[in-house]
């Protein structure tokens, strides 16, 4: 086996492990940085796959989400220190069952279609990022600036839902 | 929340009896102790803040110096009274021993000299700079402005034991360590509209004069008028106003003490065996303070102070609440309360 | 080979700013005091709070120390001493400086203490306000480069330093960098008078001497990415390449450590405020004016 593969499998082991114990820790702030660790071991597979702007970038970007998603488990969530040792787990049966199905859909995305020859070669990792930004600016411009104006959106009607209601209701 | 799962445990229905917070979210109230000994307020005041997340929603305050007694056991000798008052408010002592002085002279019929009332008048003014020079200082020290906590330190070690012509000599630094802070950059970001005091809240000294109006006991005394004393006041009422304000008497007092010309530490006339009740009071560098002694044969038999901070106690629930934790702590830094006057 | 090189360097940098800061709080030089206080630190008691989250506790420090290293990592200190000389550079930096926010929650979590608590997730709301203004200054610099490398941000600045080119890049980013490192006034979840001390309240002996390692660190690795994305790296006349770059990081890092004591901390809420309504603005339109003035003058 080639040191890459030794790799991959370590850090996706460290992702899998990672997310159980987002569902096994009874802290929540615990839960949310073990989901952290879990998105930086992805990233770390992309770095390992020579795919060095999509690992740092997703490494970058989960840092900062899982750490807003900790302080919102903090705020929302009754025993963020898991001192209390509650069972926070609901719909068992629902959970479970969508759990399977969502396995199954992955492996079939994985193995059914024909995802052409493994490359045996990369581009180097400066001619990937000017690939990515041809790109993104190019073909895939459309998606990505759609994508982006919806997020903003959501961002900015979430905030009016907060904020709106509360200053009714003091008048 | 019904219709989920039978035994579903909603934060809403769960939270129900707990108090409510302001922007309606839920959170854990915690107790946290801001204690004795916290850098940046002023040693010897517990104040405990209920935070709700970041945000302030209840404080109680206590003093943990001020429980001496103001007579020791029933009775004491005049001179001895007048030294026991001026250790019991360390801070100010100066401004203690002159009120302690004017009641007992009140209370045996003795009228000081007019050069007596001027060198008590100015080292009550010296007394003053030093004051508010240290609550510079602190307020330096609990915002992080550390070049202002060095600065205004040094300088008030100097002026509390400066004479007349080390007063007029460090009059200069003074006025541009003034001049520097009220114009450092980010101050009024830090300061302005925070803890603003109403104008019906009873109050007392800078705090009382910097909501625009007010009053000041050296208005109505001959030997401050003689030396050209005016009440100074601003306007705002918020903790830039009195940082203002502050600043400003630093510069009245460094001219009042200039016209005075002389310095003396207050003493005692002799009262020999007088008797009789008297009342004074000083406009200390927190506010106004008052006194009442009875005196039978000599000797002080009863006491009764009256001290600004006292007053200001009340004030702290009404500006910390519902505010950030760091504009709460500003807030009590800007009312300068005295641990040590809030007896009981 | 280089990376000890480096390694050194930035151990005699971190010394020589301990210094530096002592120069600046106490007023006398003491060219021997970061090292007796260090010593003193190591021989301390550790102090352990009472119920704390124990991975936390243990794990803030130290991946606070990691998160600086590799931020160093991709920092050129003249042409080809750079530990690793990643084809992503600039924004493996930023990656790397997103462990701070992670560290100091875990630090402030850790302990389970009202200060350290409040000051972690203070940091938090700080984190808010500078992150985007950390990484839009990093493009505009990337786009004048026509590269995401360190070397080649550097190199391209054979003209005209980004400082001149685009000051207004430059100003956000020196602010946010402050607020990344938590120097005053943007230290709120240090807060001396504020918080006794917030996320470091907790810590003694060992642990705080990594905690204040760490900080050092962190405080070269933005020195050393300001000097690189605006002030031209290594570049310079007559001294060789390595020196200019030291000159220009302890300058820099000098000078951030020294600008906070004149002013009071700010406050957060209209920190955020000013970071998102003035600062993302002019970001954007830093982009824009770098974009045009690129695409028309051949510097």
């Amino acid at each position: 086996m080639s040191v890459q593969v030794i790799f991959l499998i370590f850090f996706g082991g460290a992702a899998v492990w990672f997310g159980v114990v987002v569902f096994r820790t009874h802290s929540m702030v615990r839960s949310a940085l073990a989901l952290l660790f879990s998105q930086t071991a992805i990233g770390a597979m992309f770095l390992v796959m020579q795919a060095e702007f999509l690992g740092v970038l997703q490494i970058m970007m989960m840092a900062t989400e899982m750490s807003v998603m900790a302080i919102f488990m903090v705020m929302f969530m009754m025993d963020p220190g898991g001192m209390g040792a509650m069972d926070m787990t609901h719909q068992k049966r629902l959970s479970l069952r969508a759990g399977g199905i969502g396995l199954l859909a992955a492996l079939a995305a994985v193995w059914i279609p024909d995802w052409g020859l493994v490359a045996t070669s990369v581009p180097g990792a400066q001619q990937q990022a000017e690939d990515l930004g041809r790109e993104l600016l190019g073909r895939s411009m459309f998606i990505f600036q759609s994508a982006g104006l919806t997020i903003l959106t959501a961002m900015v009607a979430a905030t009016m839902v907060a904020i709106v209601p509360n200053e009714e209701q003091r008048k | 929340m019904d219709g989920i799962e039978p035994h579903f445990m909603s934060m809403a229905s769960l939270t129900k009896d707990q108090p409510r917070s302001s922007d309606g979210l839920q959170m854990d109230w915690i107790n946290v102790p801001f204690g004795p000994f916290f850098p940046g307020l002023p040693a010897g005041l517990h104040l405990t803040l209920t935070l709700d997340g970041d945000t302030v929603a209840g404080s109680d305050t206590t003093s943990l110096v001020g429980a001496m007694d103001l007579l020791d056991g029933g009775q004491m000798a005049a001179a001895d009274f007048v030294d026991r008052l001026a250790a019991a408010i360390p801070l100010t002592p100066v401004a203690y021993r002159a009120l302690a002085c004017a009641a007992l002279e009140d209370a045996a019929g003795i009228a000081p000299s007019a050069d007596q009332h001027r060198s008590r008048a100015a080292a009550i003014e010296r007394e003053r700079i030093a004051s508010h020079l240290s609550w510079l200082a602190e307020f330096g020290a609990q915002s992080g402005f550390a070049w202002l906590a060095g600065r205004a330190g040094a300088l008030q070690l100097a002026v509390q034991t400066a004479d007349i012509t080390g007063i007029s000599t460090l009059a200069a630094p003074i006025a541009r360590l003034t001049r520097r802070v009220q114009n450092a950059p980010l101050l009024r970001m830090r300061l302005g509209g925070i803890a603003r005091v109403a104008k019906d809240s009873p109050a007392s000294g800078p705090v009382d004069r910097a909501r625009g109006g007010g009053s000041d006991v050296r208005s109505g005394d001959a030997t401050m008028t003689a030396l050209g004393f005016e009440m100074r006041s601003q306007d705002g009422g918020d903790a830039l106003a009195r940082m203002r304000q502050r600043c400003d008497e630093i510069g009245q007092s460094i001219d009042l003490i200039a016209a005075a010309g002389m310095i003396a530490k207050p003493g005692l006339a002799d009262i020999g065996t007088a008797s009789g009740a008297g009342m004074a009071t000083v406009e200390t560098p927190r506010g106004a303070a008052r006194l009442h002694v009875t005196l039978t044969k000599g000797q002080v038999v009863e006491a009764r102070l009256d001290t600004p901070s006292t007053r200001h106690l009340a004030l702290i629930d009404t500006l910390t609440a519902r505010r950030e934790l760091g504009d709460a702590l500003v807030a009590v830094g800007s009312l300068d309360l005295s641990p040590w006057e809030i007896r009981g | 080979m280089s990376i000890l090189i480096i390694l050194l360097s930035l151990a005699a940098g971190a010394y020589v700013l301990a210094v530096l800061e002592r120069w600046a709080v106490h007023g006398h030089l003491s060219l021997t005091g970061p090292a007796w206080a260090a010593l003193a630190l190591l021989g301390r008691e550790s102090v352990l709070a009472r119920t704390p989250d124990r991975l936390f506790f243990e794990a803030g420090p130290v991946l606070l120390l990691v998160a600086g290293l590799l931020a160093v990592a991709v920092i050129p200190l003249a042409p080809g001493l750079i530990i690793t000389d990643l084809a992503t550079g600039a924004l493996f930096l930023n990656a790397a400086l997103a462990y701070v926010l992670v560290a100091l929650i875990m630090a402030g979590w850790g302990p389970n203490g009202a200060y350290g608590m409040i000051a972690g997730w203070r940091f938090l709301g700080q984190f808010i306000a500078y992150a985007m203004l950390i990484v839009m200054p990093i493009t505009a610099v990337a786009m004048r480069a026509e590269s995401l490398s360190t070397t080649a941000i550097v190199t391209s600045q054979a003209q005209l330093w980004n400082v001149v080119y685009q000051p207004i890049g430059f100003a956000l980013f020196v602010v946010a960098a402050m607020g990344l490192a938590w120097l005053p006034p943007l230290d709120l979840p240090d807060a001396p008078g504020d918080l006794a001390g917030g996320v470091e309240a907790e810590y003694t002996g060992v642990r705080l001497a990594v905690l204040r390692l760490a900080r050092m660190v962190i405080i070269l690795a933005l020195a050393g990415a300001t000097v690189t994305f605006y002030l031209g790296g290594w570049l310079g006349p007559w001294l060789p390449p390595a020196a200019w770059s030291a000159i220009k990081i302890l300058f820099v890092a000098a000078a951030m450590l020294s600008v906070g004591r004149y002013m009071p901390r700010i406050r957060e809420a209209r920190y955020l405020a000013l970071s998102w309504k003035l600062g993302i603005s002019l970001a954007l339109a830093n982009i824009f004016v770098v974009g045009v003035i690129a695409l028309v003058v051949p510097i």
